[in-house]
């Protein structure tokens, strides 16, 4: 097992979920009202701790993703 | 003649017999979702006037002497997410109201109606499927047949709704996170959500390419084996779609559950809900003899690699959309798109490796045991409009956390057979019957001796 080194804990902050949103938001083009804005950040907020429960477990390099391409 | 209660083989046994006519059963049922669908808001669509062209076309097969099909003049209805040729395929939303009309049905219909059965029409859903709860904001909720004034689940909530009411003997949903299984836990009737590619998904409008599944709901498990067994077969418009051979499963109904080691899911799947729902789970598990219990390794985990999947690919299908036409999504599916727009490519990738890791640790599991039960559901169906409910003492928003136990099983792709247990007067309860990947059988098997025994039952509500 190589440990991935990652602090989940950062990725939580509530100020760089803003920014994050607000960088998405901005570099795909969406115009958004501003009374849509608490639900786009309390929903962000819930992937990022679901996130964040993934990011935090150490899985082996090696391990691929799971879809699988065919050509 | 056939009424709401009738199962889709009794009426394919009538109509292949001559005792009915295809025609007149179609005309019973039009004529029964005419009268009750205004109460339980499930169809969006009746395609009536083609389901009486090909009932009058199965009798004059019929007259011919040709075989039927062993669905002959079985209603169906579908959730419309699927494709019915000359409609547009909404999937919930008003944005697909204006796609040209789909130019050919979806392949399970197609399938459907090549063994006999006859569609009746398309079915309410949540908006884009990125829903547990059946409400949606165009059509109206679909309500549960059972208490008008709860939900049916979603996002097949239609599909859930025409069933338990009796206006169909048979629906096709569609299953992401839980959407088969979460409608037939509220409504109480049974779902199918098979192996993730064992149906071909052409023609249906996507939601999470990873993650989608097509399957259908009834109220006897050898009408889910009916059209299952219809339904399989390789198809190359599905690119996940197996190339393994069908695997009919209707004669493996009788063949009882001897051979069979059932266990109980523990942990995650223990907590997390009502006291009623771990009820349910333990009256199935009386009656089957399962007294083992089973942990599904990091099933919160993976759970939540499923909700980063879900809504970062959901937000990759919709981002046009999103961008065009915001303002017309239901706020609730829209606010979580956007979200789902700023989610990063690191942690996609992260959740696509953890299934690869959960789905061999599963795997394992299955050398030990060939079912696992849990419940479908963590608690019955909220009120129309609910938000927030509370779980083990925490309060929580309703509309995601709905799927909690249904999620970490289809995130692997596992079949799954909902089955509806009542444990006292109230509103039903659901239980997973979990196989391993492509043992739809020893889902069903499991599932009939509960229907036998009493314990599975799917009631046509009194409307």
């Amino acid at each position: 097992m190589k440990p991935e080194q990652l602090s989940p804990g950062a990725a939580l902050d509530p100020s760089s979920l803003k920014l994050q949103i607000d960088a998405a938001i901005v570099s795909a083009g969406l115009t958004i009202e501003p009374g849509w804005r608490p639900g786009i950040d309390a929903h962000f907020e819930a992937i990022a701790r679901a996130a964040a429960q993934v990011m935090e477990f150490p899985l082996d390099d090696e391990l691929d993703p799971a879809p699988v391409f065919a050509p | 003649m056939i009424d709401g209660s009738a199962n889709a083989s009794e009426i394919a046994s009538k109509i292949s017999s001559g005792k009915i006519s295809a025609r007149a059963a179609i005309d019973t049922m039009l004529a029964r979702i005419a009268s009750i669908n205004p109460k339980v808001n499930a169809f969006t669509d009746v395609t009536a006037e083609r389901a009486r062209q090909t009932a009058d076309a199965l009798d004059a097969r019929r007259a011919r002497g040709e075989a039927l099909g062993p669905l002959a003049g079985v209603p169906f209805a579908v959730k419309n997410l699927i494709d019915i040729a000359g409609l547009p395929t909404r999937a919930g939303s008003k944005i697909n109201r204006d796609l040209p009309p789909a130019k050919r049905d979806a392949m399970l219909v197609r399938r459907l109606e090549a063994a006999g059965a006859i569609l009746v029409g398309a079915l309410n859903m949540g908006e884009y499927a990125y829903d547990f709860t059946g409400e949606n904001i165009h059509d109206g909720p679909s309500r549960n047949p059972h208490a008008l004034d709860h939900m049916t689940g979603g996002s097949s909530g239609g599909s859930g709704a025409a069933i338990a009411a009796g206006l169909v003997p048979l629906a096709l949903g569609s299953d992401t996170n839980g959407s088969i299984r979460v409608p037939a836990a509220f409504c109480g009737c049974l779902g199918l959500k098979p192996t993730y590619g064992r149906l071909s998904r052409a023609g249906s409008f996507p939601f999470v390419s990873s993650l989608d599944h097509l399957g259908p709901l009834a109220r006897s498990v050898g009408d889910l084996a009916l059209a299952y067994d219809a339904m399989q077969g390789p198809d190359p418009d599905d690119p996940v779609a197996t190339t393994r051979a069908p695997e009919p499963t209707l004669l493996e109904l009788e063949r009882g559950i001897g051979d069979l080691r059932i266990g109980i899911a523990g942990g995650y799947f223990a907590r997390h809900g009502d006291p009623d729902c771990f009820a349910a789970v333990a009256k199935a598990a009386r009656a089957l003899g399962a007294t083992r219990a089973i942990e599904l390794p990091e099933a919160g985990r993976a759970r939540a690699a499923a909700y980063v999947i879900t809504a970062a690919e959901g937000a990759a299908l919709h981002l046009d959309r999103l961008r065009g036409r915001a303002a017309d999504f239901d706020p609730a599916v829209r606010d979580r798109l956007i979200a789902g727009s700023a989610i990063p490519a690191s942690w996609v990738i992260k959740a696509q490796r953890l299934r690869r890791w959960y789905r061999e640790r599963v795997l394992e599991l299955f050398d030990q045991i060939d079912v696992i039960l849990g419940p479908t559901t963590p608690c019955r169906a909220p009120k129309i409009g609910e938000t927030t409910f509370v779980l083990d003492g925490v309060t929580m928003p309703v509309r995601p956390n709905i799927g909690i136990f249904t999620q970490p099983i289809s995130f692997i792709g596992l079949p799954v057979v909902a089955a509806p247990v009542w444990i006292d007067e109230g509103l039903p309860l659901g239980v997973q019957v979990i196989a391993a990947p492509w043992k739809e059988a020893h889902g069903l098997r499991v599932a009939h001796i509960l229907e036998q025994s009493g314990i599975a039952q799917a009631r046509v509500a009194s409307l």
